[in-house]
């Protein structure tokens, strides 16, 4: 097991640099900043001396190299417009995205993993049909939309909630927590179901094993069957499908931000977008592709820890 | 072909076509049939409700809803062919190559991939809205460049596992070029799981349009897109909760036909599947037998796939306590399904329809499933062709083994694992105390079916079913397991239902033998007299086949 | 030279890569030093069991693998001479019928149009057609209409022979050819096989763990174990007299279809003592 994580993390140096490159191409290449901060009416010698100021008159790999030796230190630069450093704006808001997208797993997988087994083993049956017919109802429900219409039903027509007012966590731990719920639940529904899918569609596969007939053909009794063998099988293409919806919950989140006005790092990003402020944008993709590497690989030393024969020998 | 006609008998598959057609029209015909102009603005009549004259109500300058629905279309279906058609352009021939080739190329190109795809899509798309100015295709091509990776990966994936397959080498072989390999010989054969892909991706793209426009990023403010509809409806539910209602159906709709079709393409290509193992048995019509001596008496035995054909019909024979009993026949002739039937577990829809198997005197047909599964076991042993597949890939070797000392002779965990130890010794792996903790991949195959055998003996048998046991194992170790089998036989008086289809296995270990053919016994004797003189025709022909003349 | 051999294997090698790290392969030999002849017009069988390299040997002659060491020589030809691209008269020449008769036909074709695609790639002034090749393997002429998985197991792989002979090859591999066959269909493919090599004098490198069916359609015989060709000889004289210990217990392991010889065996094989163990 310490040789796999090893082995994993050995990799990763090279892959956070390979991610750095696309992310610095995609973000430095072609883009003048000059024109957003300097307004369109400004001279070309004043572009010129705020490109110099900035370093973007620089060769490519000089910048490059400058913007990861930042990145090294744990730099990721400052804002062009708010001159605030990234680093601090983004460590203020990571927070509340974190949160959500925990709640917004913890939650799909509490529902989608018995919903899925309850389909397999009653495959066919009535309540299996709801059960896919609600899943792919829930699948193809916009996560966001959902979140509107939680918000619309339960705050704005109970009243159990708050519409818009979000709580900071230093105001008050109680209500901050109070005011993610119905962003998790929006979040966790539409995975919810597609873990429940593919959990019925796992399942139904392990019981259709020949280790299953031999398991039955020594007379082992059915629950041992299902919950001991069937599952644990089964157990690698549902971590497959939570690891990539905690992706997914991550990008979904910065639009269910939007829905209930919280301030988190979609918010953030999404303002660097509109304002094209470049080193925002570059430091939250960084920030979140990073986030990503190290979610695929918990599910990596996850695929080691259940398959015997994903670890290293 | 096959998979439309399969296709088109799908009810749900249907509605989904249509509804995408009614799509279709709708994008197409948008200035006829929108009730409205889209963007006209009617400040005295904001935020009403569904109404006869406006029937999806209006928005917060009173622009007619379902106008502005119907035009928000012709933004969806651009938006999601837009991408998905360029993604499939980009994806799919690299992902040929690349899978084709393979070696350095493969390894250099799957770590850029990695990289790209370790942004999600909708940060990709805020990249490119930062790179080339907002606007609908600019955001769009964001996510198009991560289908592009997703089908890249897809494509290299399945042409990894084609090229190794024989159809390759042959074409190979023969001398065609690459590019004909590629795209002449493998690419009709992904071009199904990338169809089904496809469609499930037109489904995403329409919620990344969505979304993009939903976040102000899409689609220009004057344009109707459903997305930005409900951007604009946040500000207002309060006043109109209707507001919302609508564009989201509309997404949600069409995302689920898109899915929709794309399962449906699936189950069409990939024919029906066969069912998760039912535990309750359906009724039998017991056929009255007169008792007898042997341990295993099996009368009239039919088995049937409803719907299908009979595969076991009408088959009779004894088996003697201590016996070793062949079951011989080609693939098709029923043996494997008849030893299925006697343990009560046949795949299912597949049931015994009629007769009667006495198991020391005791019927075993129609009783339920958990009093069969006390007899598995202490009873009725079984092991299977594939031993590998007969053990649980992610379960100690050990763990495994105790099953049935712990469900039948109630042994305590530790007690049970030293038993497991000395079953293990027994038939014959070395080292057994270590091996406990092993993993079924690090056993051959030799090895992984005395693993198997020494479970089925766990509880002790009386009578062991041993389907084609050796199939599956090299001569050498075919011989080894054979002799294990007998050796074991004769230590704790097992009796042996031996299926199998190989004459000379029958002669090696058999005492009688019945050979079957499509179904039915054609023959039932003694060793020596079936091999010197075959009373039926097929016997003499197989055994011709065999060799056995010039033996 | 008259009697000069068809195919002149040589101290062939040939190594797999069994998993990287960072800068360097681990490589395992799969055929280590492997020397045979094939007679034109004659059969070569090449026994063994799975792992011991037969079927690599076979796809070395193909080149579908690349040889690590060794010669492999065809009609007078280096094949080492020939670079990276095969030469076509070479892809005529020899030619393959695998295993599995369903996994060897592409599945989207119909059978006419896997025909079609190797007379074409043959085609230098011949003049049959898929007609005729289905004729030749003793198929009815409409099954060209059909798809692989309509078909029998034994028609399928007629099918493959077909399109092996489509190219009129000199050499034809039989890489367990008729091992996923049911006894009755594997002796009338025999039979197709011997009769193919009569009327076309066709050389056959047949490989096989079933001992009995090489016997059967064999000249030469080699046979292989863990990469080494242990033994090779007439066909008739390696089964009476071998001369190698691994030969001998895999001919004694082998079950015939014959109680008495059966019984006196597990008489021989229970004195000395009891199971011999081969892995740890």
């Amino acid at each position: 097991m310490r040789k796999l994580i090893l082995s994993r993390l050995v990799a990763l140096p090279p892959m956070l640099l390979l991610v750095s490159v696309v992310v610095f191409l995609l973000t430095r290449v072609g883009v003048d900043p000059t024109r957003q901060m300097l307004g369109e009416g400004a001279s070309e010698a004043q572009r010129a001396a705020l490109r110099q100021q900035l370093g973007y008159d620089q060769p490519l790999v000089v910048q490059f190299g400058s913007w990861l030796g930042q990145v090294f230190r744990g730099d990721l630069g400052t804002s062009f417009f708010t001159q605030q450093p990234i680093v601090s704006s983004l460590a203020e808001r990571l927070p509340v995205t974190l949160a959500m997208v925990a709640g917004g797993t913890l939650l799909a997988i509490a529902v989608g993993v018995p919903a899925g087994i309850w389909g397999a083993l009653r495959a066919g049956s009535a309540i299996d049909r709801m059960i896919t017919a609600v899943t792919s109802a829930g699948l193809a429900m916009p996560g966001f939309w959902l979140a509107l219409l939680l918000m619309l039903f339960f705050a704005v027509e109970l009243r159990w909630f708050p519409v818009l007012g979000f709580t900071r966590f230093a105001d008050g731990p109680g209500m901050w927590a109070y005011g993610l719920v119905l962003p998790c639940v929006a979040l966790g529904l539409h995975s919810a179901a597609v873990i429940a899918r593919q959990t019925r569609g796992a399942m139904a596969e392990t019981l259709r094993a020949p280790y299953v007939r031999a398991l039955r053909a020594v007379g082992t009794p059915r629950r041992r069957i299902v919950y001991r063998y069937a599952l644990r099988n089964a157990m690698v293409p549902i971590l497959t499908a939570a690891g990539h919806e905690v992706v997914v919950l991550l990008a979904v989140s910065f639009v269910v931000e939007r829905v209930f006005a919280i301030p988190g790092t979609g918010t953030l990003i999404l303002d660097a977008v509109v304002r094209n402020d470049v080193p925002v944008l570059q430091g939250g993709i960084v920030l979140v592709a990073c986030l990503v590497v190290l979610i695929n690989l918990a599910v990596d030393v996850g695929y080691g820890l259940l398959d015997p024969k994903a670890r290293p020998q | 072909m096959i998979t439309v006609s399969r296709l088109l008998r799908q009810p749900a598959t249907l509605v989904c076509l249509a509804f995408l057609l009614l799509l279709v029209v709708a994008a197409v015909a948008a200035p006829w049939l929108a009730p409205y102009d889209p963007s006209a603005v009617n400040v005295t009549g904001r935020l009403e409700g569904p109404s006869a004259a406006h029937w999806l109500g209006t928005d917060e300058l009173g622009r007619d809803q379902l106008s502005r629905l119907i035009y928000g279309t012709r933004i969806a279906l651009r938006a999601s062919v837009q991408a998905v058609g360029l993604a499939l352009v980009l994806g799919v021939p690299a992902g040929l190559v690349i899978g084709y080739f393979g070696g350095w190329w493969d390894r250099v190109a799957m770590r850029v991939v990695d990289a790209v795809s370790s942004i999600p899509a909708l940060l990709l798309a805020f990249g490119v809205i930062a790179l080339l100015g907002r606007g609908l295709t600019n955001a769009m091509l964001g996510v198009s460049v991560i289908f592009a990776i997703q089908l890249l990966r897809l494509t290299r994936g399945m042409v990894l596992a084609e090229r190794e397959l024989p159809y390759v080498d042959a074409a190979r072989v023969l001398g065609l070029s690459a590019p004909r390999i590629m795209f002449g010989q493998i690419l009709p054969n992904v071009a199904g799981p990338l169809i089904v892909q496809s469609s499930i991706y037109l489904g995403f793209a329409q919620l990344f349009e969505a979304m993009l426009s939903f976040l102000g990023l899409g689609v220009d403010v004057g344009d109707a897109s459903w997305g930005q509809m409900l951007d604009r409806s946040r500000a207002y539910v309060g006043d109109q909760p209707w507001l919302p209602v609508f564009p989201g159906l509309a997404i949600m709709l069409t995302v689920l036909a898109f899915n929709l079709i794309g399962d449906g393409l699936r189950d069409a290509m990939s024919g029906a599947r066969a069912p998760a193992p039912t535990w309750k048995p359906p009724p039998v019509r017991l056929v009255p037998a007169e008792p007898t001596r042997a341990l295993l008496s099996v009368r009239s035995l039919t088995v049937a796939f409803p719907g299908a054909a009979t595969v076991v019909e009408d088959v009779s024979f004894d088996i003697a306590e201590g016996e070793v009993f062949g079951l011989v026949g080609e693939s098709g002739s029923g043996k494997t399904m008849t030893a299925l039937a006697l343990a009560g577990l046949l795949p299912p829809p597949g049931a015994v329809t009629q007769g009667s198997v006495r198991l020391a005197g005791r019927e075993l047909l129609g009783l339920p499933d958990h009093e069969l599964a006390a007899l598995r076991g202490p009873e009725i042993g079984m092991i299977f062709q594939d031993p590998q597949s007969a053990l649980s890939p992610v379960h100690t070797i050990g763990r495994q083994l105790i099953e049935p000392l712990r469900t039948h002779e109630g042994l305590s965990r530790r007690a049970a694992l030293d038993r497991a130890a000395e079953l293990l010794t027994l038939v014959g792996v070395p080292d057994a105390r270590r091996r406990l903790g092993d993993h079924p991949h690090q056993f051959s195959g030799g090895m992984a079916q005395r693993v198997v055998i020494a479970r089925a003996l766990a509880a002790g048998p009386r009578l062991l079913i041993a389907d084609e046991p050796t199939t599956a194992l090299d001569v050498t170790v075919q011989c080894q397991v054979l002799d294990l089998l007998l050796d074991l036989r004769e230590r704790f008086g097992m009796t042996i239902l031996l299926i199998t289809h190989d004459l000379g296995v029958v002669a090696d270990v058999c005492d009688r033998v019945a050979v079957m053919r499509a179904g039915r016994i054609v023959e039932q004797a003694p060793v020596g007299g079936l091999f010197t003189t075959p009373e039926h025709p097929y016997t003499a022909a197989l055994l011709a086949a065999s060799g056995g003349a010039h033996a | 030279m008259p009697d000069r051999p068809l195919l002149r294997v040589e101290n062939l090698r040939v190594s797999y890569e069994m998993g990287r790290t960072l800068w360097k392969a681990r490589r395992f030999d799969a055929v280590k030093d492997v020397s045979f002849t094939v007679a034109a017009g004659e059969t070569f069988g090449l026994v063994g069991e799975s792992g011991s390299g037969k079927s690599t040997t076979g796809r070395a002659v193909l080149r579908l693998v690349r040889p690590a060491a060794g010669t492999i020589e065809f009609d007078g030809h280096d094949l080492g001479a020939f670079g990276p691209r095969t030469p076509r008269w070479y892809r005529q020449a020899v030619q393959v019928v695998f295993q599995d008769p369903l996994a060897s036909l592409n599945p989207r074709h119909l059978v006419a149009k896997t025909l079609t695609l190797a007379l074409r790639a043959g085609n230098d002034g011949g003049t049959g057609g898929v007609d005729e090749l289905l004729d030749q393997v003793g198929l009815a002429r409409e099954l060209g209409g059909r798809y692989p998985a309509e078909l029998s197991g034994g028609q399928r792989q007629r099918v493959a022979i077909a399109r092996a002979l489509a190219v009129r090859p000199r050499l034809v591999i039989c890489d367990e050819a008729v091992s996923a066959l049911d006894v009755s269909t594997q002796s009338q493919i025999i039979e197709l096989l011997l009769k193919l090599q009569r009327e076309l004098s066709l050389s056959l490198l047949f490989i096989s763990h079933d001992l009995a069916v090489v016997r059967r359609i064999s000249h030469q015989v080699g046979v292989m174990h863990l990469g080494s060709l242990v033994e090779q000889g007439g066909a008739e004289e390696v089964y009476r007299r071998p001369r190698h210990a691994y030969t001998r217990m895999l001919l004694d392991s082998a079950p015939v279809p014959d109680p008495v010889v059966q019984r006196e065996r597990r008489a021989r094989r229970r004195a000395p003592q009891e199971l011999t163990e081969e892995e740890a």
